[in-house]
């Protein structure tokens, strides 16, 4: 099985923000005025991520940037391929909310919509947005809200009575009805996000490379044991595993690292047989999904079209253009 | 004073002509020769959506005149808050009016996604207040809250959002909502509060909208009624130290001659059956709303000529569009200089705004648009005579 590889938009508009643009010498004419949004510039971003051979735009949520709901929903149209990922904080909007939202963006991008449950969001992050709820509740009110979300979105007929959340003669009607469920994408150490993805998750999301890595597979493998022994994993498909990483990757090693930045956190940096061959090793041991970062957006999605998916032996290739 | 005009998005499909029927445009029929968006050929699916449909008939009020369209919102639509960003690139102008009950979208989330999609529309969004019609419907949505506590939550939903775009740090602790160190990222405070058009007739609606609405959005009513509800928004509006501006919602059914557009009642009629006038009657909720719009109807139907409304004062007013599709019965039905003049009593008469609609929504957004309002005078003090039998006593009076 080939790996699916998805490229991360960046919502926090950081780069070719128009409202930041430099200005040009009086003499130069210059249309750009108001005329550009940022949404422009994600546009951009969504249509090289298409054309490099990615599958799938992960839109991360981000107190300091545009909304992932909005930035998928504003791009569904404008490619023709790419599965969006948009993180979403279980409590901000009702389940049956969610589920009508998602029916729509069903409708409209042909079932091109996946679910990232954010199950780590800082609590003072989540006050802040009017979330008070913490620690066990959180997540049994989590809970609730996919298993709501999830009926009123595949079930005609659907009722719903929990502690946080209760549906009468709910599930929506007709078209709205009997698209497939988005996929679930989870993330998450904690035992009470571990113990959700072991139950509700199609992909868990780890990070890091090296033993780092191999000990979050570990603790993956254990819950989904857990779960399976008690019953709780509601799909009968295993859970697969999926990796978040930032991707520095240039002609030679050296240039590579000339271009980390020190806020990057811990990317994977070479050349580009290096990086592909990582990859390579990474889905051998068991990665199925990658969600790749690097900046600025547009040219890395490219180079990685351009570079580094044409190395990765069948086992990593894109599914899509596995040529 | 600028008069902004929308037209409705359908968003739960359009028929291609007045009438009992199958709503052809949109898939809530199953998929066949006849049927628009998605299109059908050889068999399947062609791969068009409802949203390219919806899509177009926005471009088709934009091209024609119309400042936006609202996009409405109950169990069987498609959600606004996902149309609008989706159609964000198919307009230039075109405002999206969003309908939403504040109930099921906590109020600092609402506030983000606004924000943002006022940065993907370049500031077109605006708001349609909405907070439920209680009964099943509400219990459909996961909503337990009774019918005075909504408009109360509503209300609350309303200082919060704009709390938390407008001051940072911004900290709250109310009834229904409670906000630690809040407050937008930058780019997104940056952006405008979308313009609020506010829904309900109640005395808690009213009292809401006296605080909150920039525009008190009403169906089309009798308006003797009418004026009276309008009066109170004002007075609870003054109280909060507000002006409030008023907008009307109908159907518009016009045709070169009124002769033709009663024609097209009268077809429409034919198509009517027994359990669509019961259906006029039908409705559990707690709305107050449609509990006025079944009072100013007669007691018994056998003809569309029974559903004349404010016949006394000016005839085509109709109460019947509500046989075809759910929501307000009262729409206009006249020849254009007629269905014009109706637009421009109601200017007169103190209204700021209007939300129009006709079936089908695309070709008559180009018809309405193009043969309608560029008759309206929109009080210019030498308005077009009013072709009725008697003067409107209403346009004369000071509101």
């Amino acid at each position: 099985m080939s790996a699916s590889f998805f490229w991360t938009l960046p919502v926090e508009s950081g780069e070719r923000e128009p409202a930041r643009k430099r200005a040009f010498a009086r003499e130069l004419r210059d249309e750009r005025r108001d005329r550009f949004t940022y949404y422009d510039y994600l546009l951009q971003v969504a249509r090289a991520t298409e054309s490099a051979g990615f599958a799938g735009a992960f839109v991360p949520w981000s107190e300091r940037g545009d909304d992932s709901w909005i930035v998928a929903a504003s791009l569904a149209r404008e490619v023709r391929r790419l599965t969006f990922l948009p993180e979403l904080e279980p409590g901000f909007t009702t389940p049956v909310y969610l589920a009508k939202l998602s029916s729509s963006f069903q409708r409209l991008s042909g079932d091109r919509l996946a679910w990232k449950i954010d199950l780590e969001r800082n609590p003072a992050i989540r006050r802040a947005h009017g979330d008070i709820v913490e620690g066990a509740d959180w997540f049994a009110r989590a809970d609730e809200f996919v298993a709501a979300a999830k009926g009123t979105l595949s079930r005609e007929s659907f009722d719903f009575e929990g502690r946080f959340f209760a549906v009468e003669k709910g599930g929506l009607k007709g078209p709205l009805a009997g698209r497939p469920l988005p996929q679930i994408y989870t993330a998450g150490r904690s035992e009470g996000a571990l113990a959700f993805a072991a139950k509700h998750a199609d992909v868990h999301l780890l990070e890091g490379t090296g033993d780092e890595l191999r000990a979050q597979i570990d603790e993956l493998d254990r819950a989904a044991a857990r779960a399976a022994e008690s019953g709780a994993r509601l799909s009968e498909r295993p859970i697969q595993r999926g990796l978040r990483l930032e991707i520095i990757a240039r002609h030679t090693d050296e240039e590579a690292r000339q271009a980390v930045t020190p806020v990057k956190g811990d990317p994977l940096v070479g050349d580009y047989a290096t990086v592909s061959r990582r990859l390579d090793e990474l889905a051998r041991l068991g990665i199925d999904h990658f969600i790749l970062g690097g900046t600025p957006h547009v040219e890395e999605a490219l180079r990685i079209g351009e570079h580094i998916f044409p190395r990765l032996t069948a086992a990593a290739r894109p599914a899509v253009r596995a040529a | 004073m600028a008069i902004d005009v929308y037209w409705r998005l359908p968003l739960h499909g359009c028929k291609g002509e007045l009438g009992i029927g199958r709503a052809n445009r949109g898939d809530w029929s199953p998929p066949q020769a006849g049927n628009l968006a998605p299109g059908f050929a050889s068999g399947a699916s062609d791969g068009t959506t409802f949203a390219d449909h919806v899509a177009d008939i926005a471009r088709a009020a934009e091209i024609s005149g119309f400042y936006g369209g609202l996009l409405v919102s109950f169990p069987n639509t498609d959600d606004p808050w996902t149309i609008a960003p989706a159609l964000a690139r198919e307009t230039k102008t075109f405002r999206f009016m969003i309908a939403f009950q504040p109930g099921f979208i906590a109020p600092a989330h609402a506030a983000r996604l606004s924000a943002s999609l006022q940065r993907a529309t370049g500031g077109r969004l605006v708001y349609n207040i909405i907070s439920g019609g209680g009964g099943p419907p509400q219990l459909w949505w996961g909503d337990r809250v009774a019918h005075d506590d909504r408009y109360a939550r509503t209300s609350e939903f309303l200082d919060v959002l704009k709390g938390v775009w407008q001051q940072r740090p911004f900290d709250f602790r109310g009834r229904f909502y409670q906000i630690e160190n809040g407050g937008l990222a930058p780019q997104l405070a940056a952006q405008p509060v979308p313009e609020i058009y506010f829904s309900g007739s109640s005395d808690a609606a009213i009292a809401a909208a006296g605080r909150h609405a920039d525009y008190y959005l009403s169906h089309l009513e009798p308006w003797d009624g009418l004026r009276e509800k309008l009066d109170r928004v004002r007075e609870r509006a003054a109280a909060e130290g507000r002006r409030a501006k008023f907008a009307l919602r109908f159907d518009i059914l016009a045709r070169p001659t009124a002769e033709e557009a009663w024609a097209e009642v009268a077809r429409a009629w034919q198509t009517v059956d027994k359990r669509a006038l019961e259906r006029l009657d039908a409705g559990t909720g707690d709305a107050v709303g449609f509990a006025r719009q079944r009072a100013a109807r007669p007691r018994s139907v056998s003809s569309y000529r029974d559903l004349d409304v404010d016949g006394h004062i000016a005839p085509g007013l109709w109460g019947g569009f509500n046989l075809f599709r759910g929501g307000p019965g009262i729409g206009v039905v006249g020849s254009y200089e007629q269905a014009a003049a109706w637009l421009d009593r109601y200017l007169g008469a103190g209204i700021d705004a209007f939300v129009l609609a006709g079936t089908p929504h695309l070709e008559e957004a180009y018809r309405v648009g193009e043969e309608v309002l560029p008759l309206v005078r929109a009080r210019v003090s030498d308005r077009v005579a009013v072709p009725a039998a008697s003067q409107p006593a209403f346009a004369l009076s000071s509101i």
